[in-house]
């Protein structure tokens, strides 16, 4: 008989951020702002204070030059000065090469292959997964794998590149930590320093039990994107700093809908469609002045507009998205244009004093209605700092490009970079589809054209051979005339299933940013399979290379774990599904890649 | 993203060029009073290997050597194109040796095959995203075993609950072979309908002898009978959709087979070159 393989089941905390947090580190770390005026008696037995610095921070030194974290990575955690100082690097930032960027690890061409033969023939076999486990996160941390990228010439650095200094008690990244996003600058050790490194989880508890901290997270994080927000805004790029000041000083920051929106959307899908558009904050609706500038510095809003008593779905815009900008450019050259015929009408060759073209007409008031698709921070910039900072600085074309103003709703809100014409390829039902079952979070969205498709399961079989002979997706969901959004992870711009994941498991792969889950220390707890908005998260049971399930040594009970597509990260080539279908029926579709969508759906 | 449209008709042009380059190389060859059976036979050969490999990249989704797709538009190109070759290999007429000929029947059934799926693919994925749900060809049997079991358990009930045989007679005499499995394959790759319309009129007709508690009954066999229906769809469009592989494949292997005993009788035996 074969003999089951048994562990002991996995819980928070099992794996420490850090083993060197001794009892002299934390009660170190607690006598430092802010741990020390923090009221240990908000913090239950079971996740005390010292708890949380115990297993969810760690004191890291660096060397002068070394790269603390790097613009562009998926940070999962903050950084707080204990001592000595660090250099954050302002944008256009520091080269790629300079950041030290490595491939992700892949497998080789032989590996590739021997995938054909050594799959095992079990399902989900955790072959090395206990050795695996006893290396262990905590044991890599302060060993030869951490390795540390540092700059070799910093005087040059510092002289190229404008850089910020932060000092001991300031803290930084947790921009990312708490926006599961990227990283937005570069930050390098400027001599010897030690920082305190937490994890998002940690920073989410103590946030969540102590109003000063909370504030004072939330401050930080409001006030360091914004410059870098707005410097990477097309219309705010040529602006000199004094102007960017005057902008962030105007500037309002507003917050809309639920941070947790996925228990929300979930309880409402079943609703109808007037029900849970009413249940969406309203940012801005149409027929408003056009009081500000507003960018959408984080989340998703739709865009709609009143079709007799409905509202049509016009688009959807997210991060690094503007709204706004046609009706207050319209206003603005009407203005120029009256004020340029009543000075041609006093004097007669009155000089154009700007280059806007004539164009009289009324005031317009917002053409569309933009509401919160979940959680959404907008940046309010007032009208009459656009008026007088940035028009006036923009040439004709820009004018045309970011005045053009269609009543049928052709603003010229849209990402950066988009055409503008993008949305009009893609057919409004299809449209209001996407937008509905919140598949625009997608970066990889699996879309499958079903007029197409000829149910051969290729792309479920190459899945299968890339992943032990387990598939990762399911070729099912929902459908909107010939397409079908399948059952696979969609590697969302906002990962809700990272919400709430006690350790860490669930992350973004660096450099892709790829959502993935170190098989490691997830516990299986199937959190992040019930945060899933779309249910592509799996829950299996583990078995041992022999065949039988791993079982947990106190209570016999199976090992799960959860599974999901990753986009096949570690294979040759990019993700299997896309390259196996015979028919160009599967697509990875970035959704907020617009032009490349509405191409694929017009093919 | 180049259109299908756009994709076809540059495939199309490349492959009617190349069509040309080779019908005029055949004629340079033969004008100058070479064998061209030599060359078209070699060129088809190379054709025939680089086809084959098409089902190896399938095997190897793991390596990136480019998508299945791209590939799968290389193999229906090149296959029209070693139908042209094959054409001016046999000059055009029916092979008269009894090999020649085996051999000729192998290339048109792989030929005939492949060109038959590449239409059904096209044709069957489109008529199934019309009509049915998705559900997986191999999972159909035992979604109709368990509508199966939901349609007797409800005849049984009627006949209890109601004190009358007729549904159950019904179910006896028309649905019972029905619901046993797939059924009406050919009707439904023709895309009739009409051994559905006759269950679904005798059903009617039977609904004159109900009264109102059995009318219920007979309302929600009807919606079996119609799921009943769309697996049956499912199945045989999906069948086929595979199945044509069953023909093609092997048709390759023997091809291939007689290929080689080809060459070597053609080399042993054949004339001056």
């Amino acid at each position: 008989m074969v003999e089951a393989v048994t562990i002991q089941r996995p819980r928070r905390w099992d794996a420490r951020f850090s083993e060197d947090m001794d009892n002299a580190a934390v009660d170190r770390v607690l006598k430092l702002e802010p741990f020390r005026d923090m009221d240990h008696d908000r913090f239950p037995d079971t996740l005390s204070l010292a708890g949380i610095v115990s297993n969810d921070t760690r004191i890291v030194r660096f060397q002068d030059g070394d790269i603390v974290m790097r613009e562009g990575d998926y940070g999962n955690s903050a950084f707080l000065v204990i001592s000595g100082q660090v250099r954050v690097v302002l944008p256009p930032g520091l080269p790629e090469t300079m950041l030290g960027r490595a491939p992700s690890e892949k497998k080789s061409l032989l590996q590739a292959v021997a995938q054909l033969w050594r799959n095992p023939p079990y399902p989900e076999v955790r072959d090395s997964y206990t050795a695996e486990e006893n290396k262990g996160t905590a044991s890599r941390i302060g060993g030869d794998q951490e390795a540390r990228i540092f700059i070799q010439d910093v005087p040059t650095v510092l002289n190229e590149h404008r850089t910020a200094t932060l000092g001991a008690g300031d803290m930084f990244g947790e921009i990312a930590a708490l926006g599961r996003s990227q990283r937005t600058a570069t930050v390098l050790s400027d001599g010897p320093a030690e920082l305190l490194e937490i994890r998002w989880q940690g920073l989410r508890d103590i946030r969540r039990r102590v109003d000063d901290f909370r504030k004072h997270v939330d401050r930080l994080y409001r006030e360091r994107s914004l410059a870098s927000h707005l410097q990477a805004t097309p219309m705010f790029q040529h602006l000199d700093q004094e102007a960017i000041n005057r902008i962030v000083d105007e500037t309002l920051f507003e917050t809309y809908g639920d941070f947790d929106w996925h228990t929300q959307y979930q309880r409402s899908r079943d609703e109808s469609f007037n029900s849970r558009l009413a249940s969406e904050p309203t940012i801005v609706a149409e027929g408003d002045y056009p009081d500000g500038l507003l960018l959408v510095r984080a989340g998703f809003a739709r865009v709609s507009q009143g079709v007799n008593n409905g509202h049509r779905t016009v688009r959807y815009i997210g991060r690094g998205a503007v709204f706004g900008m046609a009706e207050i450019v319209h206003n603005w050259r009407q203005d120029v244009s009256r004020r340029n015929s009543d000075t041609d009408g006093d004097d007669g060759d009155g000089a154009q004093s700007q280059s806007a073209p004539t164009d009289h007409g009324s005031t317009k008031t917002l053409q569309t209605t933009l509401r919160a698709l979940g959680y959404v921070d907008i940046l309010r910039v007032p009208t009459t700092v656009i008026e007088e900072l940035v028009l006036p600085t923009l040439s004709d074309e820009e004018l045309a490009l970011y005045g053009h103003l269609d009543e049928q709703a052709e603003t010229s809100d849209t990402f950066i970079g988009a055409n503008t014409t993008d949305h009009s390829m893609i057919d409004p039902g299809m449209l209001e589809f996407l937008v509905e079952h919140r598949y625009i979070n997608g970066t990889a969205t699996m879309l499958i054209d079903l007029d197409r498709c000829v149910r051969c399961d290729e792309c479920a079989v190459a899945c299968s051979r890339a992943h032990d002979n387990n598939p990762r997706f399911n070729r099912h969901g929902r459908r909107h005339d010939h397409y079908m959004v399948a059952n696979a992870c969609m590697h969302c711009m906002d990962p809700v299933c990272m919400i709430g994941c006690p350790t860490g498991a669930i992350h973004r792969a660096s450099p892709g940013g790829q959502v993935v889950i170190n098989d490691a220390t997830c516990i299986g707890c199937a959190t992040c399979a019930n945060s899933c908005p779309y249910d592509n998260i799996r829950m299996v049971e583990v078995r041992g290379g022999n065949g039988t399930f791993i079982r947990d040594t106190v209570t016999n009970a199976p090992i799960v774990k959860a599974t999901k597509c990753d986009l096949c990260m570690d294979q040759l080539g990019g993700p299997a599904c896309e390259r196996a279908c015979p028919h160009d029926a599967l697509k990875r579709v970035d959704m907020q890649d617009l032009t490349d969508l509405g191409r694929w759906l017009n093919r | 993203m180049i259109t299908f449209s756009r994709r076809r008709w540059r495939n199309g042009l490349i492959s009617a060029i190349a069509a040309v380059g080779l019908f005029a190389w055949y004629t340079a060859y033969d004008v100058s009073l070479y064998q061209p059976a030599y060359l078209t036979g070699w060129l088809l050969l190379a054709l025939i290997v680089l086809l084959t490999l098409y089902n190896g990249r399938k095997k190897l989704s793991m390596v990136p050597l480019g998508t299945a797709a791209t590939w799968l538009q290389w193999h229906v190109y090149m296959g029209l194109l070693a139908v042209l070759t094959f054409a001016m290999h046999i000059e055009w007429s029916i092979p008269n040796g009894f090999l020649e000929r085996l051999l000729a029947l192998f290339f048109v059934a792989v030929a005939g095959s492949g060109l038959l799926g590449l239409y059904l693919s096209r044709r069957f994925a489109r008529m199934l995203t019309r009509r049915t749900e998705e559900v997986v060809l191999e999972r159909i049997p035992e979604f109709i075993a368990n509508l199966r079991g939901e349609a007797e358990e409800l005849v049984m009930t009627s006949a209890v609950e109601t004190g009358s045989s007729s549904i159950a007679d019904y179910y006896g005499n028309r649905l019972a072979d029905f619901f046993a499995g797939p059924r009406n394959m050919r009707l439904h790759l023709q895309g009739s309908r009409r051994a559905t319309f006759a269950l679904m009129t005798d059903l009617n007709i039977m609904t004159r002898y109900l009264n109102d508690q059995e009318m219920v009954y007979a309302d929600r066999l009807r919606r079996l009978v119609e799921r009943k229906d769309q697996l049956d769809y499912a199945y045989a469009l999906q069948s086929v959709l595979k199945g044509w592989l069953f023909v093609h494949l092997p048709a390759t292997y023997g091809m291939i087979l007689m290929i080689l005993l080809h060459l070597l009788l053609v080399y042993s035996f054949g004339g001056a070159r």
